[in-house]
């Protein structure tokens, strides 16, 4: 499984990255801002984009809403990684099309497995 | 001429005032022209004689009060039949009809008796005066004291700074004070007579149309709502309405109080902005230093000498405690200015209590202590929020872990009290000593007065309980236990509804994606098949057994 990392701080793409291939045995391809997520997940068709809310220039939400308008990308499901959590936000996100949510902080020894949950109980819920 | 005099005239113009010294203060006309000379100042005894009742002395006729009287006047030899009655003022009035003449051969009356009234009702009628005089300066009393009540009210009303406006039964406005225009734009005189649906409407479109359904249709009566003001030139303000109906007469009106909450709506979302900024802000570092550590202590980096796995525990002991504390700040800081977010259904109470018992499973590491829910957990339902419900029992149960001895149990049990549901929560711990009762729910507080990292706990767990619960209805406190121990508990009033046995399927309604990470555990038996403890979930050294 192929997964888009798409978070502006470098220390957290690079230790869920490290999480996401050393503990969960996945690819990883990362992008520093919301815009070169986008750029991104049209060149290499993740199979999930785990993305960050607040990043400077475009928020994860509008980035959703983009992606949600190509149809090529349209199918891909987006995994909101945020420490935005309060209840109503995360409900916004569920309303605007995320599949789920990753809270951050995170631990990246449960970070592969929570993501295939978020993922499975999707799929069920489709 | 007083009002007494003019009553005394009214009822015989043969009258005398006195002194309470029987000294003429006043004449009455009737007899002024019969005598036909001055007699005030002149002492009663000698202007009149009494004829009977025969009098050992003049004084003696102040012990006549009320009686008949048959009196002669020295001067003209006039008879009257009279009686002395108290007046207001410490005054007395000597009353009389003139009666037969002594010395006039025919007998007669030198005046037309006619004139007065009759002897028998002016004792009466002197009462009634007194009563009317009495009740008159009382109304005027009251009138004077209801002008005062009402310039002071129309005086908070008119320098008030909100609108307080009166409307009939259909919403036609009656009165308003002069805030309407400052808050609103309406000069009080051109909303008088129109309809209250041109000030406020509902939150939802600001169409003035849907106004009639809102404030004035009585839904709000007896409760504060927020709603939309509009102001004459049509842009619209958030506002509080709080009516209430009122009847005169039969007629039926309603008060409405309007608030201007714009600042309080802003001060709001600062705070949730704020509130959403922290913890963005705390929590992505933590992030990146939770990670590292959590990769480097599970040997991805490289293994670890002995010494730095121990360090490395201990910093991520560390950080996930400033996690926890984080939360539980910002959960504070919502449930303390009533901005928890809360979810109400109607919960199967006992369904709920399972799912913190399997859902604290997740959260024990090494724990060697058993978490049991006790049989038979009383069937009944809550008005509540599952999650939120679940964050104070696994906050409960949490700390009876701490303070329990290795190997001993911690005892869920659910419980109907009167028209209430109790959940306890029971350790075999030490105890609370008394002492520690009013400090037990306030932030930062420990028993053995240690710092809260002593033993793990953020030290704001039971404040937020306590909010949680309240905020539910509920109240929450604790007790010693009988044998040892302590027992934490809360209780909820029961929703009216007839209380089902518990199932497995209520079991899994509820279930919220928090149960969902849980690790196949062992669920209870079904309750006709239970036996007196039913053991829903062993945890020892942090292994379901």
């Amino acid at each position: 499984m192929k997964i888009l990392v798409v978070d502006d701080e470098a220390d957290i793409r690079q230790i869920s990255c490290t999480s996401l291939e050393l503990v969960g045995g996945f690819e990883t391809v990362e992008a520093t801002s919301a815009r070169e997520g986008l750029e991104r997940a049209g060149t290499e068709r993740p199979d999930v984009i785990l993305m960050d809310m607040m990043m400077p220039g475009m928020d994860g939400l509008s980035a959703l809403a983009e992606l949600l308008q190509t149809p090529v990308l349209c199918e891909i499901p987006v995994i909101f990684m945020t420490a935005k959590v309060q209840r109503s936000e995360v409900e916004q996100y569920l309303r605007h099309g995320a599949v789920g949510v990753v809270q951050k902080p995170f631990d990246p020894m449960t970070l592969p497995s929570e993501i295939v949950r978020i993922l499975d109980n999707s799929r069920r819920d489709r | 001429m007083t009002a007494v005099e003019e009553l005394l005239d009214s009822l015989t113009p043969f009258h005398l005032v006195l002194t309470t010294e029987l000294r003429i203060r006043r004449v009455g006309s009737g007899l002024l022209a019969t005598v036909g000379s001055a007699l005030t100042d002149r002492p009663l005894a000698e202007v009149v004689e009494v004829v009977r009742p025969v009098l050992a002395s003049d004084a003696d006729l102040l012990g006549q009060v009320g009686q008949p009287l048959l009196v002669r006047l020295r001067q003209r030899r006039l008879q009257l039949r009279a009686q002395l009655v108290w007046l207001p003022g410490k005054t007395l009035a000597l009353l009389g009809t003139p009666w037969l003449t002594g010395d006039d051969a025919s007998g007669r009356a030198e005046v037309d008796p006619g004139l007065a009234a009759p002897h028998e009702t002016w004792a009466d009628a002197f009462m009634l005066h007194r009563l009317i005089q009495q009740q008159r300066a009382d109304l005027e009393l009251l009138v004077s004291r209801l002008e005062d009540r009402e310039a002071r009210l129309r005086a908070v009303i008119d320098t008030a700074v909100d609108v307080i406006v009166t409307t009939e039964a259909d919403g036609t406005v009656a009165r308003v004070n002069p805030a309407v225009e400052q808050l609103l734009g309406w000069p009080p005189d051109e909303i008088i007579g129109r309809n209250i649906a041109l000030l406020v409407a509902a939150p939802s479109s600001g169409d003035v149309a849907d106004a009639t359904a809102c404030p004035w249709g009585g839904r709000a009566v007896g409760a504060g709502c927020e709603l939309v003001g509009i102001r004459k030139d049509g842009s619209v303000l958030p506002i509080e309405l709080a009516v209430s109906q009122f009847t005169v007469r039969g007629h039926t009106y309603y008060t409405g109080i309007i608030r201007d909450i714009s600042e309080r709506k802003e001060i709001e979302r600062l705070q949730n902005e704020f509130v959403s900024t922290v913890s963005h802000e705390l929590r992505t570092p933590l992030t990146t230093i939770r990670g590292a550590l959590g990769l480097v202590a599970a040997g991805v980096t490289g293994e670890l000498p002995a010494a730095a796995t121990r360090y490395v525990g201990m910093a991520i002991d560390n950080s996930d405690r400033l996690i926890r504390l984080i939360n539980d700040l910002l959960d504070l800081e919502k449930v303390q200015h009533g901005r928890m977010e809360m979810r109400l259904s109607d919960l199967d109470l006992a369904a709920v209590v399972r799912q913190a018992v399997a859902a604290n499973e997740l959260f024990i590491s090494g724990e060697q202590v058993r978490v049991e829910l006790l049989a038979r957990p009383a069937p009944g339902r809550v008005l509540g929020d599952a999650d939120r419900l679940i964050q104070v029992i696994l906050n409960l149960i949490s700390n009876a872990v701490k303070f329990s001895p290795p190997g001993s149990p911690v005892e869920l049990s659910v419980t109907r009290v009167g028209d209430r549901l109790r959940v306890d929560v029971r350790d075999h711990g030490p105890g609370l000593p008394e002492s520690f009762r009013p400090r037990a729910f306030q932030r930062f507080a420990q028993a053995d007065g240690s710092t809260t990292r002593a033993n793990g706990g953020t030290g704001l767990g039971l404040t937020i309980c306590r909010a949680i619960v309240e905020e539910l209805g509920g109240t929450i406190d604790y007790e010693s236990a009988p044998s040892g121990g302590t027992i934490f508990f809360f209780e909820l009033p029961c929703l009216p509804t007839e209380p089902t046995e518990p199932t497995d399927q209520s079991d899994q309604t509820n279930r919220s994606d928090q149960s969902d990470k849980s690790e196949p555990i062992e669920l209870a038996e079904p309750a006709e098949k239970a036996e007196p403890v039913e053991r829903i979930l062993t945890v020892e050294k942090g292994r379901v057994r």
